[in-house]
């Protein structure tokens, strides 16, 4: 830790942040809950630079429902997340996701912005917003510009968000009767980095048939991804064992995953079966109420 | 790397304090405060050893820098029964009395987290008090006697046989 905070700013407002980002010279790290960026630091895997505080920056906080999106700011925790009835009710995924990602004193601090921003493979949020289509609001004194989620990540840790622009929300379309769910493996139940996970988002008719799903998994290859084949597979299709099944089966023979500290690839491409079919079962569960 | 100069509330009085630039809560609070209550032990958020409460909220504080805490309130271990009866929170009577305490380390962290869990979650049943505490590790007990006190702290207090003093 000692050398990596060569000094700590502490702007009062977004526009402060972002001239502050223009007008920076070499290696800058914005810092909000420093969930995730203080223990890389306390490992040494983060260059000497300036960081930016962002969290006292109520700005940046906020749930906002409009009639076609739901608006989160990039400073919302996964508390805010876990105690919010609106996303409960129509960003199941996400909810899901945030419900079980570390313990409370980690929720209290992970903001959606950072959980992003870090670009893991294995970061919870991420797989649940692929599922719901998010986009990703980045801004900087040259204007503000709308990435999908799936365009924002270029492999572990990185992304294209430029060395002077701040995420500063993502929206969620607003989607009637959508149903939603997130399931992670890891070591233990709180705490752990996913092993692996699924998160699965769809509209369902009466008879369970899928009118549109998107499925995504984390931590089987460098980034999160989608899995097209299974959604492929879903549509038009009514959601009963034997399909949710074979969805399990064609998602794990889909991805390609690395043996590292937490899993092996074999165990990996095992779960991933059975993630996908519970979400699925999930999806059907939280259809019929 | 010049060193900055941080204000806050820390149970209840403001304190100034000038740390460096990479100094987390943690370190403020032990050595540069002297509140020893609040233990270290993985530096990483995966043991709870070292939660406190932050503008209400419990968070681990060796994932805080100082620079961060400018005007915020901290609460720590020390603080934790101010306004109850002796001086002790419910949770930390109960804890005394069930026997709930090994080596100890753990418990000034754990006893944040359970006052947390039973002040927002008054009905929470044994799996939910669980997963609000699983944030903190034991590694001395098997975790009953420790589930056992926060039940009794919280069926007190959701009784109102324990108040905190007007």
């Amino acid at each position: 830790m000692i050398g990596t905070v060569q000094r700590i700013l502490r702007p009062k407002s977004v526009d402060e942040l972002l001239s502050t980002l223009a007008e920076l010279q070499g290696p800058r790290h914005l810092l909000a809950g420093g969930t995730d960026i203080l223990v890389k630091a306390k490992d040494g895997k983060v260059a000497p630079g300036t960081w930016i505080d962002v969290w006292p920056l109520d700005e940046l906080r906020g749930v906002t429902a409009h009639d076609d999106r739901i608006d989160l700011g990039a400073n919302v925790t996964m508390t805010d997340v876990e105690r919010s009835p609106l996303l409960r009710a129509e960003a199941r995924a996400l909810w899901d996701a945030c419900y079980e990602a570390g313990a409370v004193q980690i929720r209290n601090r992970a903001t959606l912005g950072g959980n992003v921003a870090n670009a893991s493979p294995a970061g919870d949020s991420i797989p649940a917003l692929y599922s719901l289509g998010a986009t990703v609001h980045l801004r900087s004194v040259r204007g503000e510009r709308a990435v999908p989620i799936e365009a924002l990540f270029t492999g572990p840790g990185k992304t294209v968000i430029a060395p002077d622009e701040a995420i500063v929300r993502l929206s969620l379309p607003r989607v009637r009767g959508a149903v939603g769910a997130f399931l992670r493996l890891g070591q233990r139940k709180a705490q752990a980095i996913s092993k692996v996970s699924a998160a699965a988002t769809a509209t369902l008719g009466a008879d369970l048939t899928v009118e549109a799903a998107r499925v995504a998994l984390g931590a089987v290859a460098p980034t999160v991804v989608r899995a097209p084949e299974v959604e492929r597979l879903l549509a038009g299709r009514a959601l009963e064992p034997g399909l949710m099944a074979e969805a399990g089966e064609l998602a794990a023979s889909g991805v390609t995953p690395i043996t590292d500290v937490r899993s092996t690839k074999v165990y990996r491409r095992e779960m991933v079966a059975v993630v996908v079919r519970r979400a699925l079962a999930s999806l059907v569960d939280r259809r019929r109420g | 790397m010049s060193e900055i100069d941080v204000g806050l509330e820390v149970n209840g009085e403001q304190v100034r304090a000038r740390c460096q630039p990479h100094d987390t809560l943690l370190a403020l609070l032990r050595y540069r405060l002297g509140l020893t209550g609040t233990k270290e032990g993985c530096g990483e958020g995966e043991c709870g050893a070292c939660t406190v409460f932050m503008d209400g909220e419990a968070v681990d504080s060796c994932l805080v820098l100082a620079a961060q805490c400018e005007g915020r309130q901290v609460t720590t271990i020390e603080g934790l029964g101010r306004g109850w009866p002796d001086g002790l929170h419910p949770v930390q009577k109960a804890f005394m009395e069930t026997g709930a305490v090994q080596c100890g380390f753990c418990i000034p962290g754990i006893i944040m987290s359970a006052a947390d869990a039973i002040t927002r979650r008054s009905d929470a049943a044994r799996e939910e008090v669980r997963r609000l505490v699983a944030g903190n590790l034991c590694r001395c007990t098997g975790y009953t006697k420790i589930f056992d006190a926060i039940e009794l702290a919280r069926d007190r207090v959701a009784r109102g046989e324990v108040r905190p003093e007007a």
